[in-house]
């Protein structure tokens, strides 16, 4: 479980995010939704280490959340140029062309070529297979449907879904339907803090505030 | 004629911002080395056989350079007669090296000079390695540096390794092979990687660096050392200073690994201003003068990379 007490984060006197109280349980899908400026990246970034915060502490299972327990798939995802897909995942420790076979049977990606040539989509399919690969106990996943197509989306659900048990995941989507039909919980950002936090049954609440917010900020 | 001005004014500006990134006491050393340099290879270039070998010298990095551009597909899409700028810019480039060619009477290899100049800015180097990707797999694969640099500088290793073998009866004709195979090895290191795969070996700073120069050093050893034995064994006069020169290469390496991550930016090339400092590392093994660079670099850029990596590598210090 990761909790969170009392996180502050500003940047040049503004302050992003101011005293965050979270529990994210284990074994659960935590989306965490917000119109854009309300700190999702910022939060994620800080449960990663790049951001310190200027209160406040994050704990996984009573410890400091550190990188030893963290896979973090941001949003613009980057590679090394001139390697191939394989290579980018032989790079990962403990990783055999076995354990990503098994994955890529699924994710079929010509691991053969060099990622230079991927589309979009696959590159994330990419990273996420390495993200898999690293098997760590957190995943921070920075709008991980964006840019991947229909089948793929399904696919990541479907990963997400069966990994989720023994790990705890956090995930942001501009996309509800995808957050919605993933997550276990949804917390929504606002104020600089977690406004609300939403449980499986309370997401067509959730879709109704949003659609208000969103009318309200368009002047509709 | 406009557009050859506009990229002059480009490099130029290059130039200015690659000289604004060093420190101020950056400027008066460079300084002094350009002009010890320049005497140095002056006093050098009346002898026949020194002037030919730098101007093969001066082709070969401007190959790898060419292997190297970015830029070839945009400059294609930009002008019928691309290859016509990179010949001037490659010509521009060497203009000291012409005039030095000039006043020390050697004037006559300017021609050959500017033939090969002119050959290599017709090459599509980069492009047609781009198609296909050759696995390597004798390179460890943790080393992602090699293999990448090796996919985009396949035909100078391999021009350069051969020349290496070939020359190997000559005395020290070799250990200049194995320094310009140093030179392409170091030009892998001009890529930043993205941060993930700093984490990926969950090492804290002094342990990551200690890893990167053993996995540089020992690929570099596993190429070269067949042709350091080969050349001990026809040079055996001449083993103390071909082993001294080739420890001064490992020792160069090193300090070029560090130099790439006291200066380490996530995804980007590194900074010119490192650039130009590894350029003086590189070449401090043909220059008496800049011998102990390699090691008061390599003891600078070491602390300056510990302080570089400790953000992203500070959870593992425990």
């Amino acid at each position: 479980m990761i909790s969170i007490h009392n996180l502050s984060v500003s940047f040049n006197q503004q302050v992003v995010l101011k005293n965050v109280d979270a529990c994210f349980e284990t074994g659960k899908v935590h989306g965490i939704v917000g119109l854009n400026g309300t700190g999702k990246t910022t939060l994620l970034n800080t449960l990663f280490g790049f951001i310190k915060p200027s209160t406040g502490e994050v704990l996984y299972q009573g410890t400091g959340l550190n990188k030893m327990h963290i896979s973090y798939l941001e949003t613009d995802i980057f590679f090394y140029s001139n390697i191939t897909g394989q290579e980018y995942l032989r790079l990962f420790r403990n990783s055999s062309p076995h354990d990503y076979e098994i994955w890529n049977s699924v994710f079929k990606l010509p691991l053969g070529n060099l990622i230079e040539g991927y589309s979009t989509g696959m590159k994330k399919k990419l990273a996420l297979l390495g993200i898999l690969l690293q098997d760590k106990p957190v995943l921070l996943l920075d709008e991980p449907f964006n840019g991947l197509d229909l089948e793929s989306i399904w696919l990541v659900k479907r990963i997400i879904s069966d990994i989720k048990l023994s790990k705890t995941i956090l995930l942001t989507s501009h996309i509800f339907e995808t957050l919605s039909s993933t997550c276990d919980y949804i917390y929504r950002l606002g104020n600089n803090s977690i406004a609300q936090t939403y449980s499986k049954e309370e997401f067509g609440q959730l879709q109704e505030h949003l659609y208000k917010e969103l009318n309200g900020k368009a002047g509709f | 004629m406009e557009l050859l001005q506009a990229l002059f004014s480009i490099r130029i500006k290059q130039m200015v911002r690659a000289l604004q990134g060093l420190s101020w006491y950056h400027i008066p050393v460079l300084f002094t080395i350009a002009i010890f340099l320049y005497w140095w290879l002056f006093q050098r270039l009346q002898e026949d056989p020194f002037a030919i070998v730098l101007v093969a010298g001066a082709v070969v990095i401007m190959l790898l350079l060419h292997a190297s551009r970015s830029d070839i597909r945009f400059m294609q899409h930009l002008a019928a007669r691309h290859q016509l700028i990179f010949w001037v810019e490659y010509s521009l480039l060497l203009l000291p090296l012409h005039l030095l060619l000039l006043f020390a009477g050697q004037g006559l290899l300017i021609l050959p000079l500017e033939m090969l100049l002119l050959i290599i800015s017709h090459l599509q180097i980069s492009s047609l390695q781009k198609s296909k990707a050759r696995p390597y797999p004798f390179i460890h694969h943790q080393n992602f540096e090699w293999k990448a640099g090796m996919r985009k500088n396949f035909l100078p290793f391999l021009l350069i390794y051969t020349l290496g073998v070939a020359l190997a009866p000559m005395p020290y004709a070799t250990l200049f092979m194995l320094w310009l195979l140093l030179l392409v090895v170091c030009t892998f290191l001009q890529e930043c990687e993205p941060y993930n795969l700093l984490l990926i070996l969950e090492k804290k700073p002094s342990q990551f660096l200690v890893y990167k120069i053993k996995l540089h050093l020992f690929q570099y050893i596993i190429f070269t050392v067949p042709i350091l034995l080969l050349h001990l064994a026809l040079q055996p006069t001449h083993f103390i200073i071909i082993l001294i020169a080739y420890s001064m290469f490992l020792l160069v390496l090193m300090s070029s690994v560090l130099l790439k991550y006291a200066h380490y930016e996530p995804n980007e090339k590194v900074s010119s201003a490192s650039s130009i400092l590894n350029a003086l590392n590189l070449a401090s093994p043909l220059l008496p003068f800049l011998i102990f660079f390699p090691l008061i670099s390599s003891i600078r850029s070491y602390k300056q990379a510990i302080y570089r990596l400790n953000p992203f590598l500070h959870d593992f210090n425990s």
